[in-house]
């Protein structure tokens, strides 16, 4: 009897804790009790060097607004675009992310991001860079703000320009001067290497080569046709080829793949972002800062035929998604991010790259007073150029890295490498 | 006499679960390469017949990837079996004081394959892999070679690292497939005065046909599909030097999320794989791969 009763009671008491255990599941978020949260894609939080620095931002942030949680996803900088877009196909797209050059436009080209206009208040848009707010807009309306500044510079190690007997405060300001610097530093130490290109097959790798094309004259993706086969792009691609035959580059490396060897001073001239200097002290744990603003001297990318310097940016711009939940918990996130006195101080500062704030030289003058600083801020950023992003940017960048790469490590004559990069690009169009 | 039932009733939960996981996907994946789907342009999405296929017979990089994924098979089928089959043998009749030499040669089948691809990498690094110190400490080379950044090594250089990490497969199929002939067998033909060589040839290698066959079979469909090594070494390059069919359609789909040209690609490769196995299981059924399961 006892038996059969205690085999009645089960389902009843079975049902009454599913009952609880949903309601308790329920309950916050019928009656809005708890906290909403934002979804936030970033690779800062995947990277060992930053990953501190942002975890303590996103706690302070949530501390100042207890209402909202963020949940971070690390995806490393690689995978962002596929990550983000393989989530947008499927339906569940974060509520912010963290996203960078020709990435921003693609994203956009999908329709998925959510415009910003109405969401920006005026004031803050005012009181960032120009040109950096210009950069997240597109067909007029703005789709992504501007988290970091971070332009592309021309690096150079004065001890090692010494020791090459070259003058260490006067790097070289054309490509001519600057390939007889690189035979310069090859000749008294094989050891070091004396520049670090990296010509990898992504779009990063175009982005980072596109200042390069431009010194050149060479323009690969017209309007509305490629424009590969030309007198500049073979020179582009001679020049290439001259780096690595001659051994003034290492083929096949990634750009943070060269950043070891300069915190190790065996890298002659490196082409990278302020964050560079981040990295060195990161690395190399014997440097102190100091030591760093003396060994390393920035300045703009020699020119070419034209006398121009030119780079482009590699910026962290921040983007809402259209189904984000609550675009204005998602908002408040993103300008805190770009704006906060304490995030920046936390995260972009201590990062050793550039606020967007038109006044963070007022700011912050002892972090922002250093020379590597100053030098891109008042060198370097006037020279930045937006490579032809887009759609068509992505479809192209495999066919003109392919072509970098046969000039580099293959022995097909330059013109037949230009003609097929050019067949290859129509397929693009 | 009862007719045999043409399905059985309990296997129609599982053809189910294959249909929708398997059949639905693949046949998604049919329609998708007749459409022109670019994810970063959806308002143009239109049905455009065989116009993928067509550009696929015209695409230079597709006909390279085709070669490449051939090479990259058979070198490594080849390669693994050959080397398996003698590890085999040779470790058969193992002393006990050396019996954990076999355990050792199994190692690498049990580090993830992602781990063997930065291993490898690390190792063939031109400025500080041990391969490049000790071949320049040999003399064997002159100068550091970028063996995984060259149009000439990275193909034999991913090969290398994917045998490493294949031939223990080989080692174990084959060390279980010589337990299974019989001692009376072997002892027949050393009477009838069989060399080790003939023996090998005339005993082990029928016994072994059928495991050969098979061996083969995973291996080449699993070569068919490596995309994470070819990917961790070399990302498909330099130039389209290492790229294979599946790391090509990964580029086509998650790199320039170009689905209806992939998709086009992807059915391509699949009739190839399909044929494959095809081929390979009509060679299992034939008459004499049955007689020696029968003897």
């Amino acid at each position: 009897m006892l038996i059969t009763r205690g085999r009645r009671r089960r389902p009843v008491l079975l049902g009454a804790a599913v009952t609880v255990l949903m309601l308790s599941i329920a309950w916050p978020r019928a009656f809005g009790a708890g906290p909403v949260t934002v979804t936030f894609v970033n690779w800062a939080s995947a990277e060992p060097a930053t990953r501190p620095a942002i975890l303590d931002v996103i706690n302070a942030f949530e501390r100042a607004h207890p209402s909202v949680e963020i949940k971070s996803v690390p995806v490393s900088f690689s995978d962002v675009l596929h990550q983000l877009i393989v989530q947008t196909t499927a339906g569940n797209p974060p509520d912010v992310a963290q996203i960078a050059g020709n990435d921003t436009v693609a994203l956009q080209a999908t329709g998925a991001l959510q415009p910003l206009d109405g969401l920006a208040p005026r004031a803050f848009l005012e009181s960032l860079y120009p040109n950096e707010v210009t950069l997240g807009r597109f067909g007029g309306a703005l789709y992504a703000i501007p988290w970091v500044v971070a332009p592309l510079g021309f690096w150079y190690n004065r001890p090692l320009l010494r020791q090459a007997g070259l003058n260490p405060d006067r790097p070289p300001a054309t490509i001519a001067a600057w390939l007889e610097a690189m035979r310069a530093v090859r000749a008294k130490d094989p050891g070091v290497v004396p520049f670090g290109l990296d010509i990898t097959n992504r779009s990063f790798g175009l982005d980072v080569n596109w200042p390069f094309l431009l010194a050149f004259g060479a323009r690969p993706l017209g309007v509305r046709a490629p424009d590969a086969d030309t007198p500049q792009m073979r020179a582009y691609l001679t020049w290439v080829r001259t780096l690595t035959r001659e051994g003034d580059t290492l083929p096949g490396k990634l750009l943070g793949e060269f950043r070891p060897l300069a915190a190790r001073n065996q890298l002659a001239f490196a082409f990278d972002g302020p964050y560079l200097r981040g990295v060195i002290l990161s690395l190399n744990k014997s440097m102190t800062p100091a030591q760093v603003d003396a060994t390393w001297g920035v300045t703009v990318l020699p020119a070419g035929a034209d006398g121009r310097h030119y780079t482009v940016p590699t910026d962290h711009q921040l983007v809402m998604f259209k189904a984000a939940r609550d675009k204005g918990a998602a908002w408040v996130f993103m300008q805190y991010l770009a704006s906060d006195r304490s995030a920046i101080e936390t995260y972009t500062l201590t990062s050793g790259v550039i606020p967007p704030l038109r006044n963070a030289a007022a700011m912050f003058p002892q972090q922002m007073g250093g020379p590597i600083v100053q030098a891109f801020v008042r060198d370097v950023i006037p020279t930045v150029v937006r490579p032809a992003w887009g759609p068509t940017y992505s479809k192209a960048y495999p066919a003109i890295m392919a072509g970098a790469q046969q000039a580099a490590s293959g022995n097909d004559p330059i013109a037949d490498i230009t003609k097929q990069m050019q067949a290859q690009l129509q397929a693009a169009y | 006499m009862k007719a045999r039932a043409w399905l059985d009733g309990m296997a129609v939960p599982a053809i189910a679960i294959l249909l929708f996981v398997v059949g639905y996907p693949t046949l998604r994946a049919i329609l998708l390469s007749g459409y022109n789907d670019q994810l970063l342009d959806p308002a143009h999405v239109r049905f455009v017949g065989a116009a993928n296929y067509a550009r696929l017979w015209r695409d230079p990089v597709f006909w390279s990837a085709a070669r490449n994924t051939l090479v990259f098979t058979a070198s490594s089928v080849a390669l693994g079996f050959v080397l398996g089959l003698a590890l085999a043998v040779l470790t058969e009749h193992l002393a006990p004081p050396l019996r954990w030499l076999r355990g050792t040669l199994l190692t690498p089948w049990a580090i993830p394959v992602i781990v063997v691809a930065f291993l490898f990498r690390y190792m063939l690094d031109q400025q500080v892999g041990i391969v490049t110190y000790l071949l320049l400490r040999v003399h064997a080379i002159a100068a550091a070679v970028p063996w995984l950044a060259s149009l000439r090594w990275a193909m034999p250089a991913v090969v290398l690292a994917n045998v490493w990490n294949q031939t223990p497969f080989y080692l174990l199929m084959f060390a279980a497939a010589l337990k299974g002939i019989p001692e009376e067998v072997r002892d027949a033909a050393r009477i009838d005065g069989a060399g080790g060589w003939q023996e090998f040839w005339r005993i082990t290698v029928p016994y072994l046909r059928n495991t050969m066959a098979v061996a083969c079979l995973i291996m080449v469909i699993t070569n068919f599909n490596n995309f994470p090594l070819i990917w961790a070494m070399t990302g498909g390059g330099p130039v389209y030097a290492t790229t294979t069919l599946v790391v090509y359609i990964f580029q086509l789909a998650f790199a320039q999320f170009n689905l209806g040209y992939a998709a086009a690609v992807g059915t391509v490769w699949l009739a190839v794989l399909l044929g494959l196995a095809i081929v390979y299981l009509r060679t299992l059924q034939r008459p004499a791969f049955a007689s020696v399961n029968e003897a």
